[in-house]
């Protein structure tokens, strides 16, 4: 036989399923066999993505994740499990990959993805997927799509939404930075773990970029590029918006001629407004002393015997608040507290008040908020604790809930 | 006093979070089509310090579910649904 086939037998049973649709046939298959599509990023996205890329028989897949895997991964990272907390996501990924399907050959890279290890990372597969959680990362992998010639599948979620967008399609169609001239700044381009996400939100957008790849490897694909919008709560979920073509003027992929400012030595981190906060180091500054107290303090002051003049006011949202708690703390959302100052008049109806201790979850807002309540100024004697509740949790109370 | 035409505007993402909106209806100032660069600003108006502002400076808009390009070349004449689409960079 000298058409193109499968390697092995059993692939005709193991691939059957698929195999029999009209469209996709043995064509289909040989060509998924000798694909190789490359992941970046193991988590919420990768995950699903890599796990459907791999049952239906993609020849050989590569794997870019710098992270270990964390507890609070598994609530939609679905590859990775209790027993692999620790271990690189690249190594967990590539464990289950191997015991869902032997014959895959699996590149594991557990460095992060830089602009110089990029285009020799990449090259060698034909499909990218952006799986990433982060911006910087997302420009960098989209003038690496571009300058290699190669489809990107780009997924992203968060909260209850997720976006889909093949971009450099057919090497005709716009790139991330066409879509997307100005990236988010850092304080509005939350993660996960600021802004919280629904894990099978990321498995409905992490499933199709698995069947855009398909379709792309497969030569089922429309060529024509869209921007898929998923919204779960609300009606309708789905939406697609039709892109126009490139932008004449992008600085990755514009003619030659139009093309507007260079990508060449892009700081990819300062473009996106610089490096992601530490929020957890950031609320553990110290301060003034006089304006914030450590945990233990807080503690001390609450121990002692006459506490009818402390007041705690605890300033994440409402939904935080009922997660978990301080028994004796009153809630006013950092948000409501801004736009209304007066708000927190009532910690004070009670003329007793003479010290109010504010509380977060890391100990940023709590500053914002006692700098808030000072320029109102009452009676009261302000101060916030430092590190917030994730102190507390550490050097107070170890059976208060971390989330 | 408005007294134009109504068109939809749809939020996702961060716009979704500052509005606690998914949609909302909207009257234009005037009969008049506008621009569609002039929308940022009567948004702004009806969602004071809700952070609206911030995000519609990265965001793109479509109208009638194609993405556009530039906001200075398309006006609304009413009826129209227009999208705010922000970039998400979680995963």
């Amino acid at each position: 036989m000298t058409d193109a086939s499968l390697n092995h037998l059993d692939d005709y049973s193991r691939y059957g399923r698929q195999m029999i649709l009209d469209g996709f046939g043995l064509p289909g298959q040989v060509a998924l066999q000798n694909a190789s599509v490359v992941v970046v990023g193991a988590g919420g996205l990768g995950c699903p993505a890599l796990q459907y890329l791999a049952a239906s028989g993609i020849g050989r897949i590569g794997i870019v994740d710098h992270d270990v895997v964390e507890l609070s991964n598994l609530q939609r990272q679905i590859l990775h499990t209790e027993e692999r907390v620790g271990m690189y996501k690249a190594e967990s990924v590539a464990q289950a990959l191997k015991a869902l399907n032997s014959r895959l050959t699996i590149d594991a890279h557990t460095c992060a993805l830089t602009s110089s290890n990029a285009p020799t990372l990449i090259a060698p597969y034909t499909v990218i997927l952006d799986c990433t959680d982060n911006a910087p990362t997302r420009y960098l992998l989209s003038d690496t799509a571009v300058a290699l010639g190669k489809p990107l599948v780009s997924g992203a979620a968060q909260k209850f939404d997720g976006q889909l967008c093949v971009y450099n399609l057919n090497n005709e169609g716009p790139c991330y930075r066409c879509i997307f001239p100005k990236p988010p700044t850092p304080e509005n381009a939350g993660t996960c773990e600021e802004t919280g996400i629904l894990g099978a939100v990321t498995g409905v957008i992490g499933t199709l970029q698995a069947v855009e790849a398909i379709k792309i490897i497969a030569g089922l694909h429309d060529n024509k590029p869209s921007l898929l919008i998923y919204s779960a709560l609300s009606v309708p979920p789905f939406r697609s918006i039709k892109l126009r073509s490139r932008r004449a003027t992008c600085p990755a992929c514009g003619q030659e001629g139009t093309r507007q400012g260079s990508i060449q030595e892009t700081d990819y981190v300062a473009f996106c407004g610089g490096s992601r906060p530490d929020w957890e180091k950031l609320g553990m500054v110290p301060g003034d002393e006089g304006s914030r107290v450590s945990a233990k303090t807080l503690k001390n002051r609450l121990s002692a015997s006459d506490t009818s003049s402390v007041k705690i006011l605890d300033v994440r949202p409402r939904t935080e608040f009922g997660i978990c708690h301080l028994p004796s703390s009153t809630n006013i959302p950092l948000r409501e507290l801004t736009a209304d100052p007066s708000s927190s008049s009532l910690l004070e109806q009670d003329t007793q008040t003479k010290e109010i201790y504010v509380l977060c979850r890391l100990g940023n807002d709590s500053q914002i908020a006692a700098s808030v309540l000072r320029e109102v100024g009452g009676k009261a004697d302000i101060k916030d604790v430092i590190g917030g509740l994730r102190a507390w949790t550490r050097d107070v109370d170890p059976a208060f809930p971390v989330y | 006093m408005s007294t134009g035409p109504e068109i939809t505007i749809l939020y996702f993402a961060g716009a979704s979070t500052a509005t606690k909106l998914t949609f909302e209806r909207l009257q234009l100032p005037s009969a008049e089509p506008q621009p569609l660069s002039s929308l940022s600003t009567l948004l702004v108006e009806r969602h004071p310090q809700s952070g609206l502002e911030a995000i519609l400076r990265t965001c793109q808009w479509s109208v009638d579910a194609e993405m556009v390009e530039d906001v200075e070349t398309v006006f609304l004449k009413g009826g129209e649904e227009v999208a705010v689409i922000p970039p998400v960079s979680g995963g």
